[in-house]
């Protein structure tokens, strides 16, 4: 019975991987292709790897503080007043980033899926079939993860395989010759898609085995990078660069040339928009969860279930902002951006310093 | 309020009259024993509940006959007269003194016979229990090619009989509750003491404790007042008329559940993966074992997803299909005046009208229901153009494929999500087929069974155990030496070598 309040080290990883892959990796071989052409597998990786000393610094700080949660360690390093002010921007990051996806997912529905259904429908019931797990604890969307973690995995082996036999492989070179300077640009496109691991945040305190979390958790950063480098690998071999920066969806055109014989299925772009829902539902499962948890610690209670369901309209007003999907990444996407870099990089770092800090002095 | 025995016969009985007033059943048998000094007796029993030859052999005749009794006012006693009769007269093997006469009449209820005595303050229950039941029989839902053939019957004791026989070790415990103000049904519980998990158990006990009803009818209804969510249409409670099944699962740790007047034993915890097992799984070789559960995965998918798949193909989505599938559908729906929706609807009820009419009816009839649906509806449907072809084949798919699902109440719940998801492909497509399955695999991910979640070991209970070994295929037995650890036993070595381990150094 103990187990059913416990996050397994499986199910962390499983987290991880699905709260990461989610929207990003249909557009991300494009984004990187415009910045770095056929380098985009350098800053692909480096971004990835940044991820790595902050999940690393998320781990020390829990255990620094074994047995409190996010909320209570801030709270308690950084005082009320600052952490609330950090939780206020934490939330806005949440809303625009769910907002973000959100229209990001009725767009890809409108165009691969239905053409006429308006928009508004796309995004309120994902809105509010999603608020359904919301409303329960990690625990439960660690089950969902892990539900849903092998079928992405079972999905890029699959693209592998299928498009192997007609993948040109010279497309990938010549490497190395792109403008180096423009890495940390293509870095700054690859972090939207590694946006997600601030799950672990609520992760890692239930974690059942508290020493293994960090290993899975970087194991899990580790399959992100990979699935990620495969992908742009495949989609540049497929099509060369030149074309690669015209395709908005890459990923999905790449589903589109596959040509299974004696299936009957012809169009798998379709069937694969309809089963990557389930992979968005994740991503934005974890997400959805941490907004009614930040919002219940902002105003003090206990239970989140209660805040999630007014969070629904507000994402689906702001999602609705940007006139065009052109306009969507210039606006929703760089505030994401940015505002992910201010709480989920900037934050742990600040807490774990000060946390030192803090330490050192009752050491003394 | 507590009633005692009386010193005085008569006004037990008088009591005992009163409470069975108008029972036409209830016999009271009296007798006057002793040749100077009579002492009035009287059984009291149940007609129909008692096995009236043993009482009468082995209780009267000894009282009848015994020459101690008749002159013991000569000799003067040592020790009460009850007390003589239990130990020296009577020739029953199963005897019990009782001081309350409500424990008295509660025997007397359950098919006991009860021995009242003149000048004693307490009675006799004398076990005496015989009942019409049905034989053991093989279980009527779940068949098996090979493996024993016994199923349960409506009589507890035969069925904790049958699964001790499988279990001969101390530690398989069997303790008795009563449920049921009126009713008063017994409900055995079953666990082997050094395997189940103590905290389960102790929830088991609490969940019954704070039952009160006042009858309970058959073991489906004692079922959903220990559930833990009892509005989901999926049971998350396991129950089989297999005594092999429910020894199986004491061997793992899980808990049985034995309610008397029903062939089902419950099984507690359920999980995904239990209740896509059956027990034959077990008794074939492991190859086609494992072919077998994940066709059952299959099975699953089809029983949900295929008419919503049909309807938002067709209404949303030909261009998935190869040009000349699209074409072939398109030709076949031609003559069809209705949408996918109502069509799929259409024939998903008529189906689901056919199953209930079938179960319900047996026999000739049930053969002529039979024949009516499979050729009236099938064949003069499409015939008059009422639904494609096509649509036949799905919802043949589907059922068939529903009741290749083990446990049937796992299975309707399935069938019953069928119907969301078609309304769900019909207004928004496959996208909103995905929302359905969303809200449904939420739903399975959300539930528990006793603490355990309902979705293990998919959502990754286990699975370090190597659960999958054992629940999305069957290993041979060789490979499965530890219990399953969703139960959380407290003895996790099942099987600890075989001939080949000896030998490999």
């Amino acid at each position: 019975m103990g187990e059913e309040n416990k996050l397994s080290s499986k199910q962390i990883k499983a987290l991880i991987v699905s709260s990461e892959i989610g929207i990003g990796i249909l557009t991300l071989p494009n984004r990187i292709a415009i910045t770095n052409e056929n380098d985009g597998w350098i800053p692909i990786i480096l971004a990835g790897l940044i991820i790595i000393p902050i999940i690393f610094i998320m781990d020390r700080i829990f255990r620094m503080y074994p047995d409190k949660d996010f909320f209570d360690i801030g709270r308690e390093v950084l005082g009320k007043w600052i952490f609330n002010t950090f939780l206020i921007f934490f939330l806005i990051y949440f809303i625009i980033l769910m907002s973000n996806i959100m229209r990001n997912l009725g767009e890809l529905i409108k165009a691969f899926l239905l053409e006429t259904t308006p928009i508004e429908v796309i995004i309120i019931s994902f809105i509010f079939a999603t608020s359904y797990i919301a409303r329960d604890n990690i625990q439960v969307i660690g089950r969902a993860a892990y539900f849903i973690y092998p079928l992405i995995l079972g999905f890029v082996i699959f693209l592998f395989l299928v498009t192997l036999p007609e993948i040109d492989f010279t497309n990938v070179l010549p490497a190395f010759q792109s403008d180096f300077s423009k890495i940390p640009k293509g870095m700054e496109q690859a972090f939207f898609s590694y946006i997600g691991f601030e799950i672990l945040l609520f992760a890692f305190p239930s974690a059942e085995k508290k020493e293994d979390s960090l290993k899975t958790a970087m194991a899990g950063q580790g399959i992100v990078i990979v699935i990620y480098t495969i992908i742009f690998l495949l989609t540049l071999a497929q099509y060369g660069v030149h074309s690669l920066k015209r395709q908005i969806f890459p990923t999905l055109s790449l589903v589109k040339e596959v040509d299974l014989p004696g299936f009957f299925v012809e169009n798998l772009d379709g069937l694969v928009m309809a089963f990557w829902v389930l992979v968005i539902f994740t991503t934005m499962a974890c997400f959805y969860f941490a907004s009614g948890m930040v919002l219940a610690n902002l105003f003090n209670t206990r239970d989140h279930a209660f805040y999630i369901v007014p969070i629904a309209p507000i994402v689906y007003v702001v999602s609705m902002i940007p006139r065009n999907v052109l306009i969507l990444n210039e606006t929703l996407g760089k505030y994401t951006n940015y505002l992910g870099f201010v709480t989920i990089i900037l934050m742990p770092i600040i807490i774990y310093i000060v946390a030192l800090f803090k330490s050192r002095r009752q050491a003394k | 309020m507590q009633r005692l025995v009386l010193k005085s016969i008569d006004k037990n009985l008088e009591t005992i009259e009163k409470l069975f007033e108008n029972c036409y059943d209830i016999i009271i048998r009296r007798m006057e024993i002793g040749e100077l000094y009579r002492v009035k007796m009287a059984i009291v029993y149940i007609d129909g509940l008692v096995d009236k030859d043993h009482i009468s052999n082995f209780t009267i005749e000894c009282l009848f006959t015994e020459e101690e009794i008749k002159k013991f006012t000569l000799n003067g006693f040592k020790s009460s007269l009850l007390d003589i009769i239990s130990k020296e007269i009577i020739a029953n093997s199963e005897i019990k003194e009782e001081y309350r006469m409500e424990k008295a009449i509660d025997s007397i209820l359950s098919g006991d016979a009860v021995l009242f005595i003149d000048n004693s303050d307490r009675c006799l229950i004398i076990g005496s229990k015989q009942f019409p039941a049905r034989s053991i029989a093989e279980p009527v839902t779940e068949t098996v090619v090979r493996g024993p053939r016994d199923g349960f019957t409506e009589v507890l004791k035969v069925n904790t009989s049958l699964v001790r026989r499988r279990i001969k070790d101390t530690n398989l415990k069997i303790e008795i509750k009563q449920v049921g103000r009126r009713s008063k049904t017994d409900v055995a519980i079953l666990y082997i003491d050094d395997i189940v998990d103590k905290s389960m158990l102790l929830e088991l006990k609490e969940r019954i404790n704070k039952i009160d009803i006042d009858a309970v009818i058959d073991s489906s209804i004692f079922e959903n007042l220990i559930e833990d969510n009892y509005l989901s249409p999926f049971p998350q409670i396991e129950s089989t008329e297999r005594p092999d099944a429910v020894a199986a699962s004491l061997y793992s740790g899980r808990i049985a559940i034995i309610v008397d007047n029903s062939p089902f034993a419950l099984l507690i915890p359920a999980t995904f993966g239990t209740l896509l097992q059956s027990s034959e799984d077990y008794y074939k070789r492991w190859a086609e074992s494992s072919f077998v559960r994940i066709l059952r995965i299959i099975a699953v998918a089809l029983t949900v997803l295929s008419p919503g798949l049909y309807v938002a193909i067709t209404a949303y989505h030909p261009g998935l299909l190869p040009t000349v599938l699209t074409y072939y559908l398109a030709a076949s729906r031609i003559n069809v005046p209705f949408p996918a929706v109502v069509e799929a609807v259409l024939m998903e009820l008529t189906l689901e009208l056919l199953r209930e009419s079938g179960t319900r009816i047996s026999g000739p009839i049930g053969t002529t229901v039979g024949i009516v649906g499979g050729l009236i509806i099938g064949q003069a449907a499409v015939e008059a153009g009422i639904v494609s072809p096509l649509m036949i084949i799905i919802v043949a798919v589907t059922t068939i494929s529903s009741f290749a699902i083990p446990s049937y109440d796992f299975g309707i719940g399935f069938r019953l999500w069928r119907f969301i998801l078609i309304v769900c492909a019909s207004i928004l497509g496959l996208y909103g087929m995905m929302l359905g399955i969303i809200v449904m695999i939420t739903h399975l991910i959300k539930l528990n069974s006793f603490g355990v979640p309902y979705t293990s070991p998919y959502s990754g209970l286990g699975i370090e155990g190597g659960a999958l070994k054992d629940t999305l295929i069957k290993a041979p037995i060789q490979y499965i030496k530890s219990r399953p650890t969703f139960t959380n036993p407290q003895n996790k070595i099942r099987m600890r070598g075989y001939w080949k381990d000896g030998r490999r150094k």
